[in-house]
């Protein structure tokens, strides 16, 4: 009788146990519905569901509007989440009584915040790198990547890439544009990994380009960019070897004039080269006799460049050579 | 005290030329670079008037020698058989005082024309690689070139030297073929499976063995070996 008895009991409260579990649901909150989380929630969640059907027009405390939930706000903040004697159902679970308590902390907003405006992309590089760059290239052009030795995460790496990813005021010409805007499997992003860049995106990097490539907003379009870029616009042509070598002989001579080419006997590499050569290329003080001069012009097949391979000198790169021998051919 | 002297002015003759000190990049980076550069000045070549482009591949008349650009317009850029035909590359460095001076030449060459002339592109860039200028010397139009159904013939390559440039870093065989490259050419074969790759030899200043890469015509490596 006694073993029964107990049996009962512990059946009883077994029972009770079950039903307490039933009771308090121990669903988690859902941290997402923190997110703005406003009176909208809440009634959506609880008061709606768990409290209207009592706690409506019928009497008694009223919780069918913001008004009144607000008005009753320090006793259902007492009876729900401190004392858990509401609802009498006890049908709240952990996650839902967590909400409510939390909307409380927040000051029971009535409703949400507006979601912020995302900042759109704008024409300098942190935007670019934010909303382009780290998105759709980063991956493969940093270290470790497919790509890390084009790296594409610094203004400075990009600008003094000798692959000339980006010529400030030069869109057209620079790797960059060339690079998004190609239609063949050359194309970046690579054609396997996703679209292309969109038409705006592309608009941007341009605009970004022409103004100069600027850092930042602050840096403003068509400033200098203070990063120093690999090609600084060179100072114009002057009567001295220094500036006439990176003005012509660089791009109109030493490619044969050098090691290797085909007036290698006639080297333009330096000064030295041009002054003490036993072919009086530049006789200091004296044009008319001078080599270099001669050569750039005579109308003949023997003129330099070679009629084959390019047009002559220009009048004004001309006139800045005689003049060079003329004053006396300085260095510098 | 004479023998000093001279030592000393040994010293300062080797102190003051800054063609003595190592250049910015290597000789096989400034030859990739050159490569690189080769791509670039071909899709310049592509770039034109939109609105009146002109030799468009596929379209009638078309004619890979030439570039896409206006005509009535200053051409820019070379010609696409330098990216797809080109036979291989000499690299030079060049005595110079200041980094942004010349300081390599490379000349990529297009395979022979049937008159035996070749077409070619010196192209100079500075102690970092940067390029400063090209020149495109006359020749006839490329004879024979292979076509590779994949990656291009200027891709292969750069990603050869890739080989060289990664490798060198722990294989101390590969660092001549990095610091003191001299060429290289690419021509077709075969691997161990008799697939067809790129078969790219190199040759470095001092060294007696070529340095031979295949490359899988994917752009992939296949394998590598030294010889004679």
């Amino acid at each position: 009788m006694r073993i029964l008895c107990f049996s009962l009991i512990v059946l009883t409260l077994s029972g009770c146990r079950f039903y307490y579990e039933e009771k308090t649901p121990q669903d988690p909150l859902d941290y997402s519905k923190l997110t703005n989380i406003s009176y909208q929630t809440v009634n959506k969640e609880i008061f709606q569901p768990k409290c209207i059907s009592c706690h409506g027009v019928s009497g008694g405390v009223n919780l069918e509007s913001y008004a009144e939930v607000k008005k009753h706000l320090s006793a259902i903040e007492r009876t729900v989440i401190v004392d858990k004697t509401m609802p009498k159902n006890g049908s709240l679970s952990n996650g839902q009584r967590e909400l409510l308590a939390a909307w409380i902390r927040a000051g029971a907003p009535e409703n949400p915040e507006p979601e912020p405006t995302p900042e759109p992309l704008k024409p300098y590089f942190t935007s670019i790198k934010a909303k382009i760059i780290d998105r759709r290239c980063i991956v493969c052009h940093s270290t470790g990547g497919a790509a890390s030795g084009v790296p594409l995460g610094t203004l400075k790496e990009i600008l003094d890439s000798p692959r000339e990813l980006v010529l400030p005021g030069n869109p057209d010409e620079s790797g960059l544009i060339i690079a998004v805007e190609r239609t063949d499997k050359k194309r970046m992003p690579p054609p396997e990994n996703g679209n292309p860049l969109s038409q705006e995106e592309i608009s941007v990097l341009r605009k970004w380009i022409e103004n100069g490539a600027p850092e930042s907003e602050t840096s403003g379009p068509n400033q200098p960019n203070p990063t120093p870029t690999p090609s600084p616009t060179p100072a114009p042509l002057e009567p001295t070897f220094v500036s006439i070598k990176q003005h012509i002989l660089t791009k109109r001579c030493i490619s044969c004039h050098s090691p290797g080419g085909k007036a290698s006997g006639v080297p333009f590499l330096t000064y030295a080269d041009l002054l003490s050569s036993p072919r009086e290329i530049v006789l200091p003080g004296n044009v008319d006799e001078s080599g270099l001069w001669i050569a750039i012009t005579r109308q003949d097949d023997k003129r330099m460049p070679p009629t084959e391979n390019a047009d002559p000198l220009k009048a004004d790169e001309i006139e800045v050579v005689r003049k060079w021998i003329e004053i006396g051919a300085p260095e510098k | 005290m004479k023998s000093k002297i001279n030592l000393l002015f040994g010293l300062t003759l080797i102190f003051s030329s800054k063609a003595v000190f190592a250049h910015g990049v290597t000789l096989a980076k400034a030859s990739e670079l050159s490569l690189h550069r080769v791509e670039r000045l071909v899709a310049l070549c592509n770039l034109g008037d939109a609105n009146q482009p002109v030799n468009i591949p596929g379209q009638p008349g078309y004619d890979p020698t030439k570039c896409k650009n206006d005509p009535n317009k200053p051409k820019k850029g070379i010609e696409p058989d330098y990216q797809n035909k080109p036979i291989g590359l000499v690299i030079i460095a060049l005595a110079h005082q200041n980094e942004d001076e010349p300081s390599f030449k490379t000349t990529v060459f297009q395979y022979k024309a049937q008159d035996g002339t070749q077409r070619s592109v010196d192209i100079i860039l500075d102690e970092e690689g940067r390029p400063l200028s090209y020149q495109e010397n006359a020749g006839g139009l490329a004879y024979n070139a292979p076509a590779w159904p994949d990656k291009d013939a200027t891709t292969l390559s750069e990603n050869a030297l890739h080989y060289i440039l990664e490798g060198a870093v722990t294989k101390p065989e590969l660092k001549p073929y990095s610091e003191k490259l001299k060429s290289f050419s690419i021509v077709p074969g075969k691997n161990a499976q008799g697939q067809l790759v790129a078969v790219v030899d190199f040759t470095a200043d001092g060294e007696a063995k070529i340095l031979r890469v295949r490359m899988k015509t994917n752009g992939d490596f296949d394998s590598a070996e030294f010889v004679q």
